[in-house]
């Protein structure tokens, strides 16, 4: 098993994500938890499972800050955050096994993305798969979690789906050909040109990154591995998996970015964003803000989904709980609640309790 | 002696459950009975069929992962080969007349028939998804996808098929045998159903427009619950 820590300090290279122009201020978060991925080889023939899950994970890895970057005003301390690579794929491809790797105490993940590469139809094709697994895993803060007072009751609304797949991806035929060698993934004295040190062995640690370049030690050298583009088409794996991450790590505004980039690419397919849409809402809420347009846009995509009902709702009870209303004020926004519990309803278990709880503060 | 008795109702009752929760597996249709296509004679449309198996089998396997936190029962969901006595994969070879009756028989969610074609680019598929009393409100029991082998189309395969049988799943689960309606009793979980074949449908539909069908019965079969419950 190799582990790629990312230190504090690395995200000061070369990250663009920071996107605190906002006008307001945020509390500031500061998450006691450290938040991993555990990321297994991807099945696959000869080592190409392994290379593209590889370069995969080192592309997730650039877009792990701990705080905002280059200015701090908030204070933020997102926790740190860990990929646990594993060289070997999951015993079995499935979200089950996926949740029992994540659970094991040596690994103790939010998050495992695993997969297959498909020969298909004279090329090959990677299917990525996320599971988010629901367990003790002694946490204190759960951030992912959007909790809602109100009228001395805690409304809760977990993450969208915790087992889902993203689109494929179709390699192109070269790098195919190159990375189904063991020795592939080369490592480089220099970002272009330059002599090659060796490659990702067994072990490997990252250290830091720029643009396309991670900087990592392994087999006892120490230089810099490039980060192609994978596939025709770009997939939204690694700004979806960055995302829900930052959700998990309290860095709303980050999180903000990621999904804004899975919903401006257009291969991204429905389920997932409908996903983005609801988690870029819930980011936007956690921030103080609105998220309603998001959600009434993942509405439109998905009228007939319990998740998107709730995130609707608990938008307005936290309208109401923040105290942000429109010109009609608290009356107004009563009246839509109840108005939606009675259009939607029967998209729940007729004695749904959360439902209930709901109805019984209106 | 009241300790005793208590026993015995708690023993019964606990039998009780254990045969009603076997009859009601027994009753799952969770399984799509795979033919082999027609046009599968040479070896490489063979092998450019079994690749189509390969997908859409491990995805309707992944497919089950995804949607079993509401029903347990979907997580039987399978592709199995329908073989003769020899045990050889077989083709479906009588009237297709005869399907509504092999449907009852064998007690599939729905029957895959197709043909493997060779075109000048490669291979192509059509697959026939056949749902019997299952079609809900799609206009005939039949759904035809006709697809080209190709690595673009890998995430169109699998989604197509994917919403044809969770729309078959979902009726499955809402359809009251006693009434022939709706049972409002499991609408969260059919209506779960539907949404995920409707979400995917979108995609699907974008892709192969002349699929949009489907898209309206799901839509339709959703306006029913909602009015029934």
């Amino acid at each position: 098993m190799l582990r790629l820590r990312k230190a504090a300090c690395a995200c000061g290279l070369a990250l663009t994500l920071a996107a605190g122009l906002a006008p307001w201020r945020a509390a500031a978060v500061v998450n006691p938890d450290k938040i991993t991925v555990y990321a297994p080889a991807f099945a696959g023939p000869d080592a190409l499972g392994r290379n593209v899950a590889t370069i995969l994970q080192l592309q997730l890895w650039q877009s792990f800050r701990r705080m905002p970057w280059p200015d701090n005003p908030e204070d933020h301390d997102f926790g740190p955050g860990l990929i646990v690579w594993d060289a070997s794929p999951l015993p079995e491809l499935d979200h089950a096994e996926a949740e029992a790797a994540a659970r094991r105490i040596d690994v103790l993940a939010q998050m495992v993305i695993w997969g297959r590469a498909y020969a298909y139809g004279g090329g090959v094709a990677v299917q990525a798969n996320i599971t988010l697994p629901a367990y003790q895993d002694f946490r204190e803060a759960n951030l992912e979690t959007w909790r809602v007072e109100l009228a001395g009751e805690t409304f809760e609304v977990d993450v969208p789906r915790r087992r889902f797949e993203v689109s494929s991806m179709v390699l192109d035929a070269g790098i195919v050909e190159k990375y189904s060698l063991p020795t592939a993934l080369e490592i480089h004295s220099a970002r272009r040109g330059g002599e090659v040190l060796g490659s990702v062995g067994s072990q490997m640690r990252a250290t830091q990154f720029e643009p396309d370049l991670a900087y990592v030690r392994s087999g006892g050298v120490e230089g810099g591995v490039r980060l192609p583009e994978l596939s025709r088409q770009r997939s939204e794996l690694v700004e979806v998996a960055a995302g829900i991450v930052r959700v998990y790590r309290g860095d709303f505004e980050g999180a903000v970015a990621s999904f804004t980039r899975v919903l401006d690419n257009p291969n991204t397919r429905t389920p997932l964003r409908i996903d983005a849409l609801l988690y870029r809402g819930m980011a936007k809420e956690r921030l103080g803000r609105s998220g309603r347009e998001d959600f009434l846009q993942a509405y439109a995509l998905s009228p007939f989904a319990q998740t998107t009902v709730r995130y609707l709702i608990t938008s307005d009870l936290a309208a109401l709980a923040r105290g942000d209303l429109s010109a009609g004020g608290a009356a107004e926004v009563r009246d839509r609640l109840r108005s939606t519990i009675e259009r939607e309803g029967y998209l729940f278990a007729p004695d749904d309790p959360w439902l209930k709880r709901v109805e019984g503060i209106l | 002696m009241r300790s005793r008795r208590l026993m015995k109702v708690l023993r019964a009752a606990f039998l009780l459950c254990a045969l009603l929760a076997a009859a009601a597996q027994a009753d799952d249709r969770t399984e799509i009975h795979m033919f082999r296509y027609a046009g599968t004679n040479d070896q490489p449309a063979m092998g450019a069929f079994l690749d189509f198996r390969d997908i859409i089998s491990q995805k309707l396997l992944l497919l089950a992962r995804e949607v079993t936190e509401f029903d347990t029962a979907t997580n039987r969901l399978r592709i199995t080969q329908v073989r003769d006595q020899a045990g050889d994969w077989t083709a479906f070879s009588a009237d297709l007349s005869m399907l509504e009756g092999y449907w009852r028989d064998h007690g599939p969610l729905g029957v895959l028939l197709g043909r493997i074609r060779q075109r000048s680019d490669g291979f192509a598929v059509r697959s026939s998804m056949y749902l019997g009393p299952l079609q809900g409100d799609l206009p005939q029991a039949f759904v035809d996808i006709d697809l080209p082998i190709a690595d673009e189309q890998f995430d169109t395969t699998r989604d197509s098929h994917s919403v044809v049988t969770l729309y078959a799943l979902a009726i499955e689960t809402l359809r009251d045998p006693a009434s022939a309606g709706i049972d409002c009793r499991r609408r969260d979980v059919g209506t779960h159903l539907l949404n995920e074949a409707f979400m995917r449908a979108q995609d699907v539909t974008r892709d192969l427009p002349n699929l949009g069908f489907v898209q309206d019965a799901i839509a339709k079969t959703l306006e029913r619950v909602r009015q029934a419950c």
